[in-house]
């Protein structure tokens, strides 16, 4: 979630608004909706006040394949007396970090929020060519990268020359980011991420399973998404300050907290919903090449996890879950792994049967929410409470929820016309203990109280 | 006592300042805020949030009489700037100083015969939201009137 500074939050919440928009050109230039100075905004740096308002970018996650999609953000400038267009001829600007901003009348310019930090991708004059449109994609784009080099020698990746990546989930992750894509570690959520791999949140931090042996060219994102985030059932998310980050399959070890809550006051419609497919079959190949990944590419390891309750009572899933990893090796703890991400694939999509997931009588339920402009902090990855007496509660056949906890996992804003849409996972935390904890400080130890942990 | 003067228009089509005095005084001159806002209304109908991109401020007015071998040459002059765009400074009161930034939201000019050489045309100007903007419309309506406070 964006945690801005009070009094943003208090002009963002209030029922009437006039969100002042603001799109910075690196360091080149500065666009706003509205005239500054005009409307009581202080120690803001030389600006233009063409930007017309843009409709946002959105993320969206695959939940399950654990890919992310690529935003895109598109602002379009007004070219008064050709100004914007000598400034794009006259200046390298795509690759850029471009920033749009919001803040409210009367606000200084240091208390604006930045809510999307892309890279400028190209530049088009509008049919008419009244106004110039930058088009700006989030930093996954840099991830698109082909790594062909050795990260450590720099020669070409081959046989001779392999790359051995080892490790979590987490340490793969920023051994291809930061050494192979080159990215600097501001790019990345680093506390997060640290967090993620800490003892505190008792995940990864005795788990090293993945033993890459790269022997050839790659695509960055491709190989996260298919080797890393798959298999660890990840899900990358960019933030609003331009950072990469991941979201893990389970709560915090605090507990999942929502940052917010939707009601009857800030929804404008009644959500639609739906359903995801049942999985409780989880198919593993690893192994790769031998334990090494030296001796060719088969597979040399296959396992198969069944949710027997699940099919119990739903029969089998339409969707099966199927990993074919090259990084996953036995003597790292392949099997322990897979089976114990198979568990957490089946406490949030196997139906709830018995897996302690709250009873979800089928497929994880989705809903599709519209809400106010106000609730525009709240983030992809974040858990959020729905409160509504008008949804009928799948779980128990009654009318109304009160504070259901959700996982958002796709935000579409659509700031020209004031209203936020969201996409909102329910995987049945609703009432579950957060995890126990024995000790204190950094070697505490936690076990779960409930299924999940 | 306020003075009631009539208004008047400053613009630059390229050569300097060129000043269009109005020798009569518009009819129905009525200033109007244009409110550009988004509605949300909650589902349990006790909440509406207004997001607001700006209230702008519109003048319309009508020129009924105007006269072929009078005004209406330096009028067709000032149009044909400011239907390509050109913004001008529109001064509700030649008598004071206080005057506002504009653009010509019309897209034509027709005029519509009233009697032998008389015209009668309609205007609509748009107050772009700088610096010197009115804070409301009651601000121009006094200064057409002399009334500076």
């Amino acid at each position: 979630m964006i945690t801005p500074a009070s009094q943003w939050s208090s002009a963002n919440a209030a029922p009437l608004k006039m969100p002042i928009y603001a799109f910075a050109v690196g360091a080149e230039a500065l666009y706003t909706t509205h005239d500054l100075t005009r409307f009581g905004v202080t120690g803001a740096p030389a600006y233009s006040p063409w930007l017309t308002i843009p409709t946002g970018a959105s993320q969206s996650i695959d939940i399950v394949q654990c890919t992310s999609s690529i935003g895109e953000l598109q602002c379009e400038v007004l070219d008064v007396g050709g100004a914007v267009r000598q400034f794009v001829g006259a200046t390298t600007l795509v690759g850029l970090t471009a920033t749009l901003s919001v803040g409210y009348p009367g606000l200084s310019w240091a208390q604006f929020v930045p809510l999307h930090t892309y890279t400028v991708y190209k530049i088009n004059p509008s049919d008419g060519y009244t106004s110039f449109i930058f088009v700006c994609r989030d930093p996954q784009l840099l991830e698109k990268t082909t790594i062909y080099l050795h990260p450590e020698n720099g020669g070409l990746l081959s046989d001779d020359n392999p790359w051995y990546v080892c490790g979590s989930p987490i340490d793969v992750y920023l051994s291809v980011l930061l050494f192979a894509v080159g990215l600097p570690a501001s790019a990345v959520d680093l506390a997060w991420l640290q967090q993620l791999n800490g003892p505190a949140e008792g995940l990864y931090y005795s788990a090293r399973p993945f033993l890459f042996r790269l022997t050839e060219s790659f695509q960055a994102k491709q190989f996260l998404e298919t080797e890393v985030f798959k298999p660890s059932l990840l899900y990358q998310v960019v933030l609003n300050t331009g950072q990469l980050s991941l979201r893990a399959p389970k709560p915090p070890a605090a507990g999942a907290s929502p940052v917010f809550t939707f009601t009857q006051d800030n929804m404008t419609v009644l959500p639609k919903m739906d359903r995801q497919p049942l999985m409780n079959e989880a198919v593993w190949q690893f192994d790769s090449g031998g334990s090494d990944g030296s001796s060719g590419s088969d597979y040399g390891s296959y396992n198969t996890y069944v949710e027997a309750d699940s099919i119990l009572a739903f029969g089998r899933g339409d969707q099966q879950f199927r990993v074919d990893s090259k990084g996953l090796r036995t003597p790292c703890g392949a099997f322990w792994w897979s089976q114990w991400v198979s568990r957490r694939l089946f406490r949030r999509f196997a139906g709830g049967a018995s897996s302690g997931s709250g009873e979800l009588r089928g497929g994880a339920p989705v809903y599709n929410i519209e809400a106010f402009l106000m609730t525009l902090p709240v983030w992809t990855g974040d858990y959020v409470a729905v409160t509504h007496p008008r949804i009928p509660d799948v779980v128990t056949g009654n009318l109304g929820i009160a504070g259901r906890v959700m996982e958002v996992i796709d935000r579409e804003p659509d700031y020209q016309n004031g209203k936020m849409t969201y996409k909102l996972l329910d995987t049945g935390l609703t009432g579950l203990a957060p995890a126990a904890v024995w000790g204190s400080g950094t070697n505490a130890f936690k076990f779960g109280q409930g299924r999940i942990y | 006592m306020p003075t009631a003067n009539y208004p008047k228009i400053v613009y630059n089509p390229g050569g300097g300042n060129v000043t269009l005095t109005f020798t009569r005084g518009p009819q129905n001159f009525h200033p109007y805020v244009q409110a550009r806002v988004h509605d949300n209304l909650s589902t349990s109908g006790a909440v509406r949030e207004r997001v607001v991109e700006n209230l702008d401020i519109l003048i319309e007015f009508g020129m009924e009489h105007q006269v072929v071998d009078d005004d209406v040459p330096a009028w067709a002059s000032f149009l044909m700037y400011a239907l390509a765009g050109g913004g001008f400074q529109f001064y509700p009161n030649q008598g004071l100083t206080d005057c506002y930034n504009c653009v010509l939201e019309d897209t034509g000019w027709k005029p519509k015969w009233n009697a032998p050489k008389k015209y009668a045309f309609a205007y609509l100007f748009r107050i772009l939201q700088d610096p010197q903007c009115p804070p409301d419309p009651g601000v121009v309506l006094r200064r057409l009137h002399g009334v500076t406070s």
